[in-house]
């Protein structure tokens, strides 16, 4: 082992540049972390939906007109017997209430004479009773 | 004129130029001492009677007008040795018969002269403005630090000229001891070690710039490529992510951070599916007239909501019931109580959660300031003769400190690294001439030192006129041998006490031991020297010499860094410092809300607390919809995706240390110690 002198001459000692600025440590694994994230979400619904409906009216017979008819009988010969005959109420119209207001139901021809038919009254009107 | 004759007149300062009419006695020299040392300009003392005119009273050497110039020459017998200088001081014993006046062969101009001449020496390697401080550059002193130079002032002319410390410019002057003229006198003899030789200089040099580059790298690909794949099922297409909670909104935009240094340089996502629904409708009606005229009127519609197009992997909720209601509405007439209407409504709501399908792009752009410094160190022995028992004891010299300027920045137009973006100066060919530079200091510390021995010898006078600092001299005396070294003063002196004229020449010899270094051409790296020449390619093994007594082996680039190549088009593999890592992908988030991987629940509701406490409320349904939206809102959040990676860093500061191999540096044989 030697006695090395080592010495340090103050060689023009100001003619070097301004040291750098001191190191920064190395750098840190968790330093400049790029990150992507953010944003949302949301449960989006989708309906289905449907609708069903029915309604009615109900009419009901308050007054009715109606023609008076008599039947005779024929016999089989052909011949008509007055004696013996039928008598019947031909509708000719009805009125209804709706929902409470009149209303008029159907309209009917009003029935023809004939030989073995006899119109004996005509117009005649009843009140559905209460 | 006799040998010995001093002659003395005062001049002008513009009588540059000894001539016969300079030959006369302006004064009575008693005595003189005319020495010169090496760097400094040569000087004259000398002792004279004190002047007087005509009258016999005394003259006043201060005063006004009088010429403070002079020649002084003294006959030497066949030349002269001249002197001119000018009158330095305040006399001496002015008032004594004797007076001593002091010149300096010191030149007027020696500022612009020596600036002149530092302008000449500032060329590389041996001046290298790097490793100088900008306000120290116009420093005249500073330019000889790598040169074996010292300031040499004639004592004629004034002429300021730099000479060599080991190796005269102006010839040999020979003092073989065998022609009469070659003889030295027997006194006055002498030879001394200054010191012991610096065996080795060790330096170290910092070299620094801050690397900049700026420019962009497309990361599409290495995002897109390492985002987690979904389940197979849903494969997405390709340069596509997913994720449920990451949506274009969120995705990077131009000019936000993306690490040290990084920025978004351009981005775009776009979600191919989007979370668009379309509402279809529909109604029916129909009306039976009776044969009454009573009417039964029917009605139908629906309403269908659903997505435009739904994303692949999106989660599927089972639909919920919030509605289904059938009523029937009773009237009443004359005829009693009957079904007027009936209403039925029917609503079932599915629900999706979408998952997010983006196709992305991200281009990161970089702005690099990134502090690079390279260590250089040198360590240079000298082959010198040893002058202690044991080589290892040799001095040696460490030279700390050096410093570089900033080499990204321009010194007067250029930059001295060229490309800022480099990652290495030192291996450049600037780079090796600072090397160069660096070995031109420590050589210089050496030579220097290696001129150990030092012979004062009495030449005789006809010899002095040949003497000046800017010689060799070469002795042969019985009593030391041979020497040649460097002449590095002189002493030229009359003693008025008794007349006699003293001479002395101091001589400094190196003790090196001759020898030149060879170069080596090295092995190439790259291709045979011939097809590109041998500055094109790195070498192995290459010895580039400085000089014949010096050469170093350029060193290859090498840096100590994070391996980014500016020069070059760079990849994303080049600059990702952290791979990307996906925190809660896509399956995961889909496992987290459906599976109950978080909430352990059934459609995304949790059983114990949420389904059974709604299926028995009031609005069970619209309750159990909107809590499985919240719940899915809530579990989302706990598992939101996040992506995480890391670009090198383009602020990061990096130092790669270099150790230059250099051969060892030959000195001239001045004298040969070993040889005593």
């Amino acid at each position: 082992m030697g006695f090395e002198t080592v010495v340090r001459p103050a060689v023009f000692p100001n003619i070097r540049p301004a040291p750098a600025r001191a190191l920064r440590i190395e750098d840190a694994p968790d330093k400049g972390i790029a990150v992507i994230t953010g944003g949302s979400n949301s449960v989006i619904d989708l309906p289905y939906s449907e609708q069903h409906s029915w309604s009615r009216s109900r009419m009901v017979e308050v007054k009715r007109t109606y023609d008076k008819a008599r039947i005779y009988y024929t016999s089989p010969d052909g011949t008509l017997d007055y004696s013996q005959y039928w008598e019947f109420e031909v509708l000719r119209s009805i009125e209804f209430l709706e929902n409470g207001s009149t209303a008029f139901g159907q309209q009917y021809t009003p029935m023809q004479d004939l030989d073995n038919v006899e119109i004996i009254d005509r117009g005649l009107t009843r009140k559905a009773p209460k | 004129m006799p040998a010995g004759e001093p002659y003395f007149a005062w001049i002008d300062a513009s009588e540059t130029t000894f001539g016969s009419e300079h030959m006369r006695w302006d004064e009575s020299v008693f005595s003189f001492t005319c020495e010169q040392g090496e760097g400094d300009p040569a000087s004259l003392t000398v002792v004279v009677r004190r002047p007087r005119n005509v009258s016999g009273d005394p003259i006043g050497l201060l005063g006004p007008g009088r010429k403070i110039w002079c020649w002084f020459a003294l006959d030497c017998g066949g030349a002269l040795f001249k002197f001119r200088g000018r009158l330095v001081g305040v006399p001496t014993s002015i008032f004594e018969e004797l007076v001593t006046l002091e010149f300096i062969a010191r030149p007027f101009d020696v500022v612009a002269q020596k600036n002149a001449l530092a302008d000449t020496l500032r060329v590389l390697p041996f001046y290298d403005e790097l490793v100088i401080d900008p306000e120290q550059r116009d420093d005249p002193e500073v330019v000889l630090e790598g040169y074996t130079k010292i300031w040499h002032y004639d004592r004629e002319t004034h002429l300021l000229t730099v000479s060599d410390e080991i190796t005269g410019e102006d010839g040999l002057v020979e003092f073989d001891g065998a022609s009469e003229a070659g003889k030295v006198l027997y006194d006055g003899l002498g030879l001394t070690l200054t010191s012991g030789p610096l065996s080795r200089v060790d330096l170290s040099a910092e070299f620094s710039w801050t690397q900049q580059a700026y420019g962009t790298v497309d990361l599409t690909k290495y995002l897109t490529a390492n985002w987690p794949k979904y389940v197979e099922a849903h494969t997405t297409a390709s340069g596509v992510i997913t994720s449920f909670t990451l949506d274009a909104g969120s995705w990077p935009k131009a000019g936000s951070g993306l690490g040290d240094g990084w920025t978004v340089g351009d981005s775009s996502a776009w979600d191919l599916f989007g979370t668009e629904t379309v509402t279809t409708q529909g109604s029916s009606e129909m009306i039976v007239n009776w044969w009454d005229g009573a009417t039964t009127n029917v009605k139908s519609s629906y309403s269908q909501t659903e997505m435009r197009m739904q994303p692949p992997g999106s989660l599927m909720y089972e639909g919920i019931v919030t509605d289904m209601t059938a009523k029937t509405t009773y009237a009443k007439d004359e005829l009693g109580s009957y079904a007027a209407s009936f209403n039925s409504t029917y609503t079932i709501v599915k629900s999706v959660l979408p998952c997010h399908h983006l196709a992305v792009t991200l281009q990161a752009a970089y702005t690099a300031e990134r502090p690079c410094t390279e260590v250089v160190s040198i360590s240079l022995v000298a082959d010198v003769q040893h002058i202690l028992t044991d080589p290892e004891d040799g001095e040696a010299l460490r030279l700390d400190g050096i410093k570089s300027v900033n080499l990204s920045e321009a010194i007067d137009g250029t930059v001295p690294i060229g490309d800022p973006r480099r990652r290495s100066y030192i291996a450049t060919e600037r780079g090796n001439q600072s090397i160069e530079h660096l070995i031109s200091l420590a050589r210089t510390h050496l030579l220097k030192r290696s001129r150990v021995v030092e012979i004062s010898f009495a030449p005789k006078l006809e010899r002095m006129p040949e003497i000046t600092l800017r010689k060799n001299a070469f002795i042969i005396e019985p009593r030391i041998g041979e020497a040649t070294g460097k002449v590095i003063g002189y002493t030229l002196a009359l003693d008025g006490a008794d007349g006699r004229i003293n001479c002395e020449v101091r001589i400094g010899c190196a003790i090196g031991r001759a020898g030149s270094q060879i170069a080596a051409g090295g092995e190439p790296l790259y291709c045979s020297v011939d097809y590109t020449g041998a500055d094109y390619q790195q070498f192995t093994g290459r010895i580039v010499l400085f000089d014949s007594s010096v050469g170093y082996a350029p060193p290859n680039a090498d840096p100590d860094d994070d391996g980014l190549n500016f020069m070059a088009p760079m990849r994303a593999e080049d600059v990702i410092d952290q791979p990307l890592v996906v925190e809660n992908p896509a399956a995961d988030q889909y496992n987290a809300a459906f599976m109950g991987s978080y909430t352990g629940g059934w459609q995304g509701m949790n059983l114990m607390n949420d389904f059974a406490a709604l299926f028995y409320g009031p609005n069970y349904g619209g309750d159990m919809l909107a809590e499985r939206s919240r719940n899915a809102s809530d579990v989302l959040k706990t598992v939101e995706t996040k992506a995480t990676f890391k670009l090198k860093s383009m602020t990061r500061e990096f130092t790669t240390p270099y150790d230059i191999q250099v051969t060892d540096v030959k000195i001239p044989t001045g004298y040969n110690l070993e040889a005593v």
